[in-house]
């Protein structure tokens, strides 16, 4: 493994910054999952189980984002891209619609 | 660190209104670009989480009364507004920065203040007079 890049952690820092916004959407989502239960259980389940596989995925991209970025600043190439950002973006106002309809019916 | 070469191969970054103009910043600063982006997204998970939460425990007791559906779905809107910011920022910063020109500002911050002080304004009416 490379060393880090530079004294700031930088890189580090970010992917970081990346387990903790996807805990933070595992809570949320789960929050949501066990309020839903009193509704219907089908659904706070089917909410339950796609909170924890998205959680898993956008784990593993953080990983696999953190790996990319880390060699890339050791090869001195660019870094960023806005796919991820494009993708928890999405994850979030898909989130939002759920919780709208949640608060705005019944 | 500042003057980062070009990359050989062609540049399959996106958006390309970002990657495609300017030159490359410090690494540095687009690494606290994306963490400021993932701190809005977590602002905006905070406030659906209290916009379900509002809603979901005043529902324990009682109907869901007005004022309480009112406050959490104004919540509810500021995570979804926290969310579409924090990429449109995110966007508009990394561009600015790679052309050399200041960062932009957001009214938003102020919407959430102004929302924020609301519910609890409700909140301290629905606690004393209940």
């Amino acid at each position: 493994m490379l060393p880090p890049w530079d004294p700031g952690l930088q890189a580090e820092r970010t992917g970081l910054a990346w387990q903790r916004t996807m805990l933070s959407g595992l809570t949320t989502s789960l929050l949501a999952a066990r309020f839903l239960a009193s509704l219907s259980v089908v659904l706070a389940v089917a909410v339950g189980v796609a909170a924890l596989l998205g959680t898993a995925a956008v784990g593993w991209l953080a990983i696999l984002r953190f790996r990319a970025t880390h060699e890339a600043l050791h090869a001195e190439q660019a870094v960023g891209d806005g796919r991820a950002p494009l993708l928890i973006t999405i994850l979030t106002v898909l989130t939002a619609i759920g919780a709208l309809v949640y608060v705005a019916s019944s | 660190m500042s003057d980062m070469p070009e990359p050989v191969e062609r540049d399959r970054r996106w958006p390309r209104a970002v990657y495609g103009v300017g030159t490359e910043p410090d690494p540095r600063f687009s690494f606290a670009n994306e963490r400021t982006f993932l701190a809005w997204i977590r602002t905006s998970l905070g406030f659906l989480a209290a916009g379900v939460a509002i809603a979901a425990v005043s529902r324990f007791s009682d109907q869901l009364r007005l004022e309480v559906r009112l406050a959490a779905i104004l919540l509810v809107l500021c995570g979804l507004a926290c969310g579409i910011d924090g990429i449109t920022r995110w966007i508009r910063n990394e561009r600015a920065m790679r052309l050399g020109q200041p960062l932009h500002s957001s009214p938003l911050v102020l919407v959430l203040t102004v929302v924020i002080v609301l519910v609890a304004v409700v909140a301290l009416i629905v606690v004393s007079f209940s």
